[in-house]
């Protein structure tokens, strides 16, 4: 629990994990309001067109959580850190689930927040939370959040430099995982079990076929799996680098 | 002179721009293999295809300029090169000068280098650079990095710090112009001016009816850089190291 409580105070006395929540609701939830402002009758404004933003937020919070371990080994704070507590891997598991459970909430906040403006800005639109889809789409942002969170702790955890840790993240997340699918043959067949579409499908997949029109949502997700079991493969992912990080990180010098 | 010297050692000394432009290299001509490994039917194989991995090679070098900067500041050595220099004006462009060189480089070899290695993994394909068009597609995209490395430069002169300036480059390049385009109808009259957007049209991937042709979209690209390298000037120059 003191680790849980040393963390927290890390995080939330230190301005960039402010920073980067108050960039994250802004860019999600300003990019509805623009998605709703500018709405006609041939784009109408849908439950998952109001999370269109979603990935800005995503990347952010990635950005937030790998800041949260590098910036430790920036400032050398880790090895005061790991001085104080000799037991290096409930240190990393705290600060893992801390940063996830921030990063969570700030997901919830900004889906939550993205669909209630889309719904004041369009008061005629059918924003009603009906369907599971609809339900993933909105309340399942916060838990792809925690779980991209994880993640980008341990990919932080291993290369322990900002630029680099920011680098590998964004660069897989937005430009590897979509260029696969520019291999012929096999490039859709790697697509579809890559992390990150994945994640996608647990906000964009499996629209109820008797709803609404998806086309007016986020392209749907080509993943493999259906929306749940997707995400449980995307935690899996996120768990096995962070495990990596783990055992990475006691086995070398602070 | 001396600058651009001093610049040109800061830059070949440390680590980070080695790392990045092997790195760079290895994406771009690395995908390029891979696509000409994978493509069954070698006739299918063009010469756009074999270049589709410059995106990877420009996002390396975005970070590659930006990194030059923020460095300085991050270890405080800016301090130092300002006090030899009390001229920022010229330290900045010596830096911005030397730094697209070298991306220039990095983009000609990544181009020529995919473009070579497509050749000898699918013989059979029809690989020639054919026109202006063709040679604009391979050759261009050293431009194309010289630019974005002076981009990278200034928001990095801008931001000072690695983190940040690398967040925005990639959220900007990566994100940003491609979810500007779903914006209902105003989206894509915006998106025809975005800066990386000119570079797709530059380097051959235009939709029909462009905006403008390539080469005023080059222009218009390298306007944007030297504003934004404008304005890094003016805030250098008027705030403390």
């Amino acid at each position: 629990m003191t680790l849980l409580a040393v963390e927290r105070m890390k995080l939330l006395t230190t301005r960039s994990p402010w920073w980067c929540a108050a960039l994250a609701l802004a860019l999600t939830i300003g990019f509805a309001a623009l998605m709703a402002a500018t709405a006609d009758a041939r784009v109408p404004v849908t439950v998952g067109a109001s999370q269109f933003g979603y990935t800005f937020g995503m990347v952010v919070v990635m950005v937030m959580a790998a800041l949260a371990i590098t910036t430790e080994y920036r400032f050398g704070t880790m090895r005061a850190t790991f001085l104080a507590a000799p037991n290096r891997t409930p240190v990393l598991f705290a600060k893992a689930a801390v940063v996830a459970l921030v990063a969570g909430v700030i997901g919830e906040v900004a889906a939550f927040g993205s669909w209630g403006i889309t719904k004041l800005l369009a008061p005629n639109a059918d924003l009603a939370l009906q369907t599971p889809y609809e339900w993933r789409a909105v309340a399942g942002v916060g838990l792809v959040y925690a779980v991209a969170a994880v993640l980008a702790v341990g990919v932080g955890a291993l290369v322990r430099q900002s630029a680099g840790a920011i680098s590998i993240l964004l660069i897989w997340s937005f430009l590897v995982e979509s260029l696969v699918q520019l291999i012929p043959r096999v490039g859709d067949d790697i697509h579809r079990w890559l992390p990150f579409t994945m994640a996608d499908k647990l906000i964009t997949g499996d629209p109820d076929p008797s709803g609404r029109d998806v086309i007016y949502g986020p392209p749907p997700s080509a993943a493999a799996l259906g929306p749940w079991p997707a995400l449980l493969y995307f935690a899996g992912v996120a768990a096995l680098v962070f495990a990596a990080a783990v055992v990475t990180t006691n086995r070398r010098d602070a | 002179m001396t600058l651009l010297a001093t610049e040109r050692m800061k830059l070949f000394s440390t680590r980070s721009p080695w790392f990045c432009a092997v790195l760079a290299l290895g994406m771009v001509i690395g995908f390029a293999g891979l696509l000409a490994l994978a493509e069954e039917d070698s006739s299918s194989l063009g010469l756009r295809e074999t270049l589709f991995g410059w995106q990877f090679g420009l996002m390396v070098v975005l970070v590659m300029g930006a990194l030059a900067i923020t460095t300085e500041y991050r270890f405080g050595t800016i301090r130092t090169a300002f006090q030899a220099v009390p001229n920022r004006t010229a330290v900045l462009l010596a830096k911005a000068g030397v730094v697209a060189a070298l991306a220039g480089v990095i983009g000609e070899v990544a181009a020529f280098g995919a473009w070579g290695t497509a050749k000898v993994l699918a013989p059979g394909a029809d690989l020639a650079i054919a026109g202006e068009a063709g040679w604009r597609s391979v050759a261009g995209v050293g431009l194309v990095f010289a630019v974005a490395a002076v981009i990278a430069v200034a928001v990095g002169a801008l931001v000072r710090q690695s983190a940040g300036a690398i967040s925005i480059l990639l959220i900007w390049t990566m994100l940003l112009e491609n979810l500007v385009g779903i914006i209902p109808r105003v989206g894509d009259d915006i998106q025809d001016w975005l800066p990386f957007m000119a570079v797709n049209r530059f380097l051959g991937n235009s939709g029909p009816d462009p905006v403008m042709g390539p080469w005023p979209s080059l222009a218009y690209f390298a306007a944007i850089a030297a504003a934004l390298l404008a304005v890094a000037l003016v805030v250098v120059n008027k705030r403390d190291a």
